[in-house]
C-alpha cells in the first residue's frame, strides 16, 4: 500500500498535465487553422511570388522536423531579444508548423470540388467572393473535416515535444512522477493511456465525419 | 557572430556524423515498417481474434506520442531488467509507431483494388500467392508510393524524437553544440539545411519510384 | 442461317459428347432462393446462349460454374472432371474440394465478365501469358508465341504493348476473351460481355466471339442481345426466377415459343427494341 500511494498522487498530478496539454493544443490549433485556409487561398488564388513564397514555406516546414523549430526557437527568440513567455513561443512554431499541413488539407479539399461547382457559380453572376463564401468554402470544408481532425490528433501528439524544451504539460509531468517513483512503466503507461484516450476521441469523430461525407449526408 | 566560417567548417563533419545516424535509424526504420507494416495490414484484414488485435495495435500506437513510447521502451524495459541501447530502443519506438502508419497505407492501398481482380485472377486459375504476387500487390504498391513516401520523410523527422534519450544523431549533435557554443544561429542553419537535403532526397527517391511502378489508370 | 449450321443445330444437347454438366445447383443469398435446383448438360463445340430477365439467375449460374459463386445443393463437371463439390463414392454426399484442386480445375474454365477486368498494371500481351506461366508453368517465350497468336485472332495485333486504360471498351473485351484462350480451356463462359459496351464498339465483341463458335469452342453465353443470340446459338435457354423455363432451338424459341413467360419477355423485348 505504500508503495502505491505515491502512484496515486503521480496520476493526478498527469491529469493536471493533460490539461495543460488540452490547453495548449487548443490554442494553437486556432492560429494554424486560420494560416493553414490562408496559406491555401494564397498558393490558389495568389499572385506568382506569393504563390512561390508559400513553396518555399511548406517546402521548409515539411523537411524540417518540429523539434528543430522548437529547440531553436527557444535558443533564438532570447537573442532576437523578443520577449515572449515560452508558453507563447512553442503555441507559435506549433501554429506554424500545423498551418502548413492544414493548408494542404484544405487546398486539396477546394481543387476536389468538381469544375461543374465553379461554373455553376460564376454563371450566376457571382463574384469570387460570394462564390468561395456560399458555394465553395461549405462543401470544401466538409470534405477536408476529416484530414483536418487527423491533424488535429497529431498536433495533440506533438505538444509532448515541448517538454523536450522545458515546458511542463503531461509528458513533462510524467518525467517528474518517474523520477520521485522510479516507476517508468505504470506512470508512462498512464501517460500513455491519457493521450489515447484524447487522441482516440478525436479519431473516432474524424472517422464518423469520413462517414458522413461518403455518404453524402 | 553568425555564420562564421571557421565555425562552420568544424561544426559540418560533425553533424555529418549524427546525419549517419539519423540515416541509419530512418532506413532502418523504414525497411522494417515495409515489412512489419504489411504483416499487420494482412493480420487486420483477417476475421476473428487476430483482426482484432491488428486493428487495436494500430489505434494505440497511433494515437500515443512517439516520445512516450520511446520512454516506455528505454525507461520502462531497463526498470525490468531488458535494458536496450538507446540506439535499439529508439530503433524499436520508431518501427512501433511508424508500423502503425504504414499498415494503414497498406490497407488503404488493398482495399483500393476491386474485387473484381481477385475474380480474375481466381477465374484464371491463380492460387493464393500467385493472386497476390502477381495480380494484387503490384497494383497496391503502385498505389501507396506517394503516401509511403510521405511516411518515409515523416520518419526521418520522427528520428530527432531520439535525442531525447540521449542517441547522437543530428539533433543531439546539434544541441551539445549550441549548448556549448554561442552560434545557435550556424548551427541551426548547418541542422536545418541537412534535414532540407535528407528529406529531398527521400522525396526525389519516392518520385523516381512512382515513375517506374505508376501505370497508366 | 447458312444449312450448315442448322444441321448442326439439329444434333444440339445429347448427341452431342457432354463437356458440361451442371446437375441439381441451388443458390440462395439469405432467403432469396436464385437458382432452384437447375441442370444443364452443353454437348462438345455447342454453343448455348441463357437469356432471360434481369434477376433471373442467369449471370448467378454461369458463375457458380467455376466456383466465383458458391451454391448449397448440386454439382458441376466440366469434360467428366468435377469442380468445386465432389460426390463420395459411398456415403453420396456432396465434398467440397480443395483450393489447390479447384484452382486447377479453373484452368479449364475461361470466362469474361462484363467489366473486361484486365490487370491495370500490366501491358495486354502480359495479361494473356500471365496466368499460362504463373499458373501452368509454360515456358514465357511459347506462352508469348501464343499470346500473339490469339491477339491476332482478335484483330489486336498492334495493341501488345499497350496498357488496358489506352485500350476502347471494345478492345479491352477483346484482349480480356484472348486472356482466357490462353489456357487453352475446355468451355468459355461470356457473361453480358457487350452490356458495358457503347452500341458501335458492341460488333466487333461480337465477332470475335462468332469466330471462336465457328472454331468449335463449346460456349455458354449470357446475352441481352436476341439477334446475335439467335444467329450463335445452338441452343437458347430462357431462364426467369431461379429456374429454366424452356430452352430448344433458337427459330423455336423465338418464333414458336412454348411457354408464356417466353412469350411475353420477348415480346417485351421486341416492344423496346422494334426487331
Amino acid at each position: 500500500m505504500r508503495e502505491f500511494a505515491p502512484l496515486l498522487h503521480g496520476y493526478w498530478y498527469l491529469l493536471r498535465g493533460a490539461e495543460m496539454t488540452l490547453l495548449m493544443a487548443v490554442v494553437a490549433v486556432i492560429p494554424a487553422t486560420l494560416l493553414g485556409i490562408a496559406i491555401a487561398l494564397l498558393q490558389i488564388f495568389g499572385s506568382r511570388f506569393a504563390r512561390a513564397a508559400v513553396v518555399g514555406y511548406l517546402f521548409f516546414i515539411r523537411g524540417i522536423p518540429l523539434l528543430v523549430l522548437l529547440t531553436f526557437t527557444y535558443y533564438l527568440l532570447p537573442l532576437t531579444g523578443i520577449d515572449l513567455p515560452p508558453f507563447w513561443g512553442v503555441v507559435l512554431v506549433l501554429a506554424f508548423y500545423y498551418g502548413a499541413f492544414m493548408s494542404e488539407v484544405f487546398r486539396a479539399g477546394i481543387l476536389s470540388l468538381p469544375r461543374a461547382q465553379w461554373d455553376a457559380a460564376r454563371s450566376l453572376g457571382m463574384t469570387r467572393r460570394l462564390m468561395l463564401q456560399i458555394v465553395i468554402f461549405p462543401q470544401a470544408l466538409r470534405l477536408a473535416a476529416p484530414p483536418f481532425v487527423n491533424l488535429c490528433v497529431n498536433l495533440v501528439k506533438a505538444t509532448s515535444l515541448v517538454s523536450i524544451v522545458g515546458l511542463w504539460e503531461l509528458t513533462m509531468a510524467s518525467r517528474e512522477i518517474v523520477e520521485r517513483t522510479l516507476a517508468p512503466f505504470q506512470i508512462f503507461l498512464g501517460a500513455a493511456a491519457i493521450y489515447f484516450c484524447i487522441c482516440y476521441t478525436l479519431a473516432l469523430y474524424g472517422k464518423y465525419l469520413e462517414r458522413r461525407v461518403l455518404h453524402g449526408h | 557572430m553568425p555564420f562564421d566560417p571557421h565555425f562552420l567548417a568544424r561544426l559540418f563533419p560533425a553533424l555529418l556524423e549524427g546525419a549517419e545516424v539519423t540515416v541509419e535509424l530512418a532506413v532502418l526504420t523504414m525497411a522494417i515498417c515495409l515489412v512489419w507494416g504489411l504483416v499487420v495490414a494482412l493480420a487486420q484484414a483477417t476475421p476473428g481474434p487476430l483482426g482484432w488485435i491488428a486493428g487495436a495495435y494500430i489505434q494505440v500506437v497511433r494515437n500515443t506520442p512517439l516520445l512516450i513510447q520511446l520512454y516506455i521502451v528505454y525507461f520502462g524495459l531497463s526498470m525490468i531488467g531488458m535494458g536496450l541501447s538507446g540506439f535499439a530502443s529508439g530503433l524499436l519506438a520508431l518501427c512501433i509507431q511508424n508500423g502503425g502508419y504504414v499498415a494503414e497505407i497498406y490497407r488503404g492501398g488493398l482495399q483500393a483494388v476491386s474485387a473484381r481482380q481477385y475474380e480474375a485472377g481466381r477465374a484464371l486459375g491463380m492460387r493464393r500467392w500467385t493472386l497476390y504476387s502477381v495480380v494484387i500487390m503490384p497494383q497496391v504498391i503502385a498505389r501507396i508510393i506517394p503516401p509511403m513516401t510521405n511516411q518515409g520523410i515523416s520518419i526521418i523527422k520522427d528520428t530527432s524524437q531520439v535525442a531525447a534519450i540521449a542517441v547522437m544523431e543530428m539533433m543531439k549533435v546539434a544541441q551539445v553544440w549550441v549548448e556549448s557554443s554561442a552560434n545557435t544561429y550556424d548551427v541551426f542553419l548547418g541542422v536545418a539545411i541537412i534535414y532540407l537535403a535528407l528529406t529531398s532526397v527521400a522525396n526525389v527517391v519516392g518520385k523516381l519510384a512512382e515513375r517506374r511502378l505508376a501505370f497508366v489508370q | 442461317m447458312n444449312d450448315a449450321s442448322s444441321t448442326a443445330t439439329e444434333q444440339a444437347g445429347t448427341q452431342r459428347r457432354p463437356m458440361l454438366e451442371i446437375t441439381g445447383i441451388s443458390k440462395r443469398f439469405g432467403t432469396l432462393e436464385v437458382l432452384r435446383d437447375v441442370s444443364l448438360s452443353v454437348g462438345a463445340g455447342e454453343v448455348v446462349v441463357v437469356i432471360g430477365p434481369s434477376g433471373s439467375g442467369k449471370t448467378t449460374l454461369l458463375r457458380c460454374i467455376n466456383l466465383l459463386e458458391d451454391y448449397e445443393q448440386g454439382t458441376v463437371t466440366v469434360d467428366g472432371d468435377p469442380i468445386g463439390y465432389q460426390l463420395d463414392a459411398r456415403s453420396g454426399k456432396r465434398v467440397r474440394m480443395s483450393e489447390r484442386e479447384i484452382a486447377a480445375a479453373r484452368e479449364h474454365v475461361g470466362i469474361v465478365f462484363q467489366s473486361y477486368n484486365l490487370f491495370p498494371h500490366m501491358s495486354v500481351l502480359q495479361n494473356i501469358v500471365a496466368a499460362p506461366v504463373r499458373v501452368k508453368g509454360v515456358p514465357r517465350a511459347r506462352a508469348e508465341a501464343r499470346g500473339r497468336d490469339l491477339l491476332a485472332m482478335v484483330g489486336l495485333s498492334d495493341k501488345a504493348d499497350e496498357y488496358p486504360a489506352r485500350l476502347s471498351g471494345g478492345q479491352q473485351q477483346r484482349v480480356a476473351i484472348a486472356r482466357a484462350l490462353a489456357l487453352d480451356p475446355k468451355i468459355m463462359l461470356f457473361d453480358e460481355v457487350t452490356s458495358a459496351l457503347d452500341p458501335e464498339l458492341v460488333g466487333e465483341v461480337l465477332a470475335a466471339m462468332q469466330q471462336l463458335a465457328r472454331n468449335g469452342m463449346t460456349m455458354v453465353v449470357v446475352t441481352h442481345e436476341m439477334s446475335f443470340a439467335r444467329d450463335i446459338a445452338n441452343r437458347i435457354v430462357f431462364m426467369d426466377g431461379g429456374v429454366i423455363v424452356e430452352q430448344g432451338q433458337p427459330e423455336q424459341v423465338f418464333f414458336n415459343p412454348k411457354t408464356e413467360r417466353v412469350r411475353l419477355f420477348l415480346k417485351r423485348y421486341n416492344d423496346r427494341y422494334r426487331i
